[in-house]
């Protein structure tokens, strides 16, 4: 029988409890969580309890833990470039880091030093580009057409803690007050659609590139109540739409689709937060509609993945380099809506 | 009574299409001879449809009846839409989608709605006849239905600006009140005519998918909330039937029709550029 590998988690928030430890409870032949790490103690305690490992306060200790093999970046954003990089220094098999991987053009290029080394594997938690039936469909789609010249991700989601409720019994931290809501209309507009962009959007940023890998402007940028986002991207032959409404008081909604010469690809992605099992994909075509499906989602076939790069039974599917890539689209989709973001409201900002 | 059709049009698939339809209503509409009609019907495919409606109009018909509306020139339209009132003659823009029965049995549900909802996406797709010059129709085509339905849920007209325009597809973005408006428009990569519409607030979301090219396919329009969904129930009777018999309704008891010219020709009037910058919609004045 494989070694089972060991997990450590650099941060025990929502996404480790309620996504990384049940889908790794799924795949407990293979990973273990060891080590959980908060900066909140009872938050760190409670979690590592609960999966009999061991916990702390510092990221360090998960770091110097030798019975860690793979590092889960699960902090905020603004620490994951760091602890990457610290991850990597301290040898451990694998790192995978929650989206985004960087915030800015300066930590992506401090990571992109990283990708001549053979001996790094690092992975970004985009579930999506995982999911093992859109993998297949698209792989039958890039192979089969032509290019789509219409993309959309629409995405309309219930409170996050309305899903994690159904995955965890969450244990949280003392609530810290955030920085007063009082800055310019136009600056909270564009933290909003910041945040959007690289905290949303970012999970079918990688599809999207793969299929509008160049855009020459973003010709619609809004940002939308309660929280959202209107964004979309264009080149003389291709367009992308992003939109996003959250939260709401129905079910979760995640859809894809891309329409092309010949063609129609509609995607129907289960909610990130429970284990309904892959997306459901239909390619509809002048000789038919053909279905895909699988019972693992993509956080699952993700971890799975990244035990086999670990173990050095695989090389990434998709590379640091890669990540960085889909990572710098993000950003630039950022800068351009930057210039022509409209509020919710209609008045340019 | 049954009222005589005949057609003043040179699209056939428009012709085909309106016969089929025309035959399910066999006590209200009888096709007729030239010169003995009561209705006229046109189609907004042809170059010189006012024209073809202002011959209509002249030649002391009780009606005409205007399919797939399209390019034409706003006070060319009004001008038209006067004259043939004073004439007593009953004018029917036909909606493709405006006028679905499933549509209009939640209409007044969605509109209660439409203040607290922030996205209202709508996406067609059109076929065209081939080059580009009728790519470019058929999209045009597509956002006045588009532009259409949306105005008629928000009782209204809404401000839309252009944000993106390529040989086959657009994209119109706008406000109707507080709510944000997204209109898409693609052509048909399988042939098909599809619409879609999409409303989403924090308390509901609505969702209308009107598929296929069938004169009788239903449409589906749902209203999602916390409590589940609802789904109107499936009406086996297209737009296009039911814009008929509105326009045998509206002849018969004297009334106006509900899809007039006047209603075109404002939403003609703003649409926006690149659509109307090629100059095709003025010359048409």
């Amino acid at each position: 029988m494989a070694k089972q590998l060991g997990v450590g988690f650099i941060g025990a928030g929502p996404v480790t409890q309620a996504i990384h430890m049940p889908v790794i409870a799924s795949l407990g032949e293979r990973l273990k969580v060891v080590h959980v790490m908060d900066v909140d103690r009872n938050v760190a305690e409670v979690v590592a309890a609960r999966a009999g490992a061991r916990a702390s306060t510092d990221a360090d200790s998960v770091l110097d833990d030798p019975d860690v093999d793979i590092v889960a970046v699960c902090s905020p954003h603004g620490f994951h470039t760091d602890q990457v990089l610290a991850a990597v220094a301290a040898g451990k098999r694998a790192v995978l880091c929650e989206k985004p991987l960087a915030t800015t053009a300066e930590q992506a290029e401090r990571l992109s030093g990283l990708c001549q080394r053979s001996d790094v594997a690092v992975v970004v938690g985009a579930m999506h580009a995982y999911d093992p039936a859109y993998v297949a469909a698209q792989e039958h789609l890039l192979s089969s057409y032509g290019p789509p010249t219409l993309v959309r991700s629409l995405i309309y989601l219930p409170s996050n803690g309305e899903m994690t409720d159904l995955s965890t019994e969450l244990v949280t931290a003392p609530a810290v007050p955030g920085p007063p809501d009082s800055g310019p209309d136009a600056e909270r507009e564009l933290s909003v659609l910041r945040g959007g962009v690289l905290g949303l959007a970012i999970h079918d940023l990688p599809l999207i590139r793969r299929l509008v890998p160049l855009f020459d402007d973003v010709t619609v940028a809004r940002s939308l109540k309660p929280w959202g986002y209107m964004v979309a991207l264009s080149s003389p032959t291709q367009l992308a739409q992003l939109i996003a409404v959250m939260p709401g008081h129905w079910g979760p909604s995640w859809t894809f689709t891309a329409t092309g010469p010949g063609y129609e690809l509609s995607v129907d992605f289960p909610p990130s937060y429970v284990l309904a099992g892959s997306a459901t994909v239909r390619l509809e075509t002048d000789s038919g509609t053909r279905v895909w499906t699988d019972q693992e989602n993509g956080y699952q076939a993700e971890w799975r993945h990244l035990t086999d790069v670990a173990l050095g039974l695989s090389e990434p599917r998709i590379s640091l380099q890669g990540s960085l890539d889909d990572l710098l689209y993000a950003l630039e989709i950022v800068d351009v809506a930057g210039g022509h973001l409209v509020g919710p409201g209609g008045g340019r900002q | 009574m049954t009222l005589r059709v005949t057609f003043d049009t040179d699209d056939q698939s428009a012709v085909a299409l309106q016969r089929t339809v025309l035959a399910s209503l066999p006590t209200s509409f009888a096709l007729g001879a030239a010169g003995q009609a009561d209705v006229v019907a046109i189609s907004g495919t042809d170059d010189d449809w006012v024209g073809r409606g202002r011959r209509a109009v002249e030649g002391g018909v009780r009606g005409v009846f205007i399919a797939c509306p399209g390019r034409a020139g706003p006070v060319a339209l009004r001008q038209l839409g006067a004259d043939a009132r004073a004439a007593g003659v009953t004018v029917l823009v036909a909606a493709a989608y405006r006028a679905d029965p499933a549509w209009a049995d939640c209409l007044a549900t969605a509109r209660q709605d439409l203040p607290s909802l922030q996205v209202v996406d709508s996406v067609i797709r059109v076929t065209p006849g081939g080059g580009p010059q009728a790519k470019r129709d058929a999209l045009l085509r597509g956002v006045l239905e588009q532009t259409g339905l949306v105005e008629d849920l928000a009782e209204g007209p809404v401000q839309l600006e252009v944000a993106h325009s390529s040989e086959g597809q657009y994209v119109v973005v706008g406000t109707a009140g507080p709510t944000v408006v997204t209109l898409t428009g693609v052509i048909s990569p399988l042939g098909s005519k599809r619409f879609s519409l999409d409303a989403v607030g924090e308390n509901c979301r609505w969702s209308a998918r009107f598929d296929g090219d069938a004169p009788a396919r239903p449409s589906e329009v749902t209203r999602t909330d916390r409590s589940g969904s609802l789904t109107a129930a499936r009406r086996y009777e297209g737009s296009h039937r039911r814009c008929w018999r509105l326009l045998h309704a509206a002849i018969e008891t004297g009334t106006p029709s509900q899809f007039t010219l006047e209603d075109l020709a404002g939403r003609l009037a703003a649409v926006p550029a690149p659509f109307a910058d090629d100059g095709a919609i003025e010359k048409h004045s």
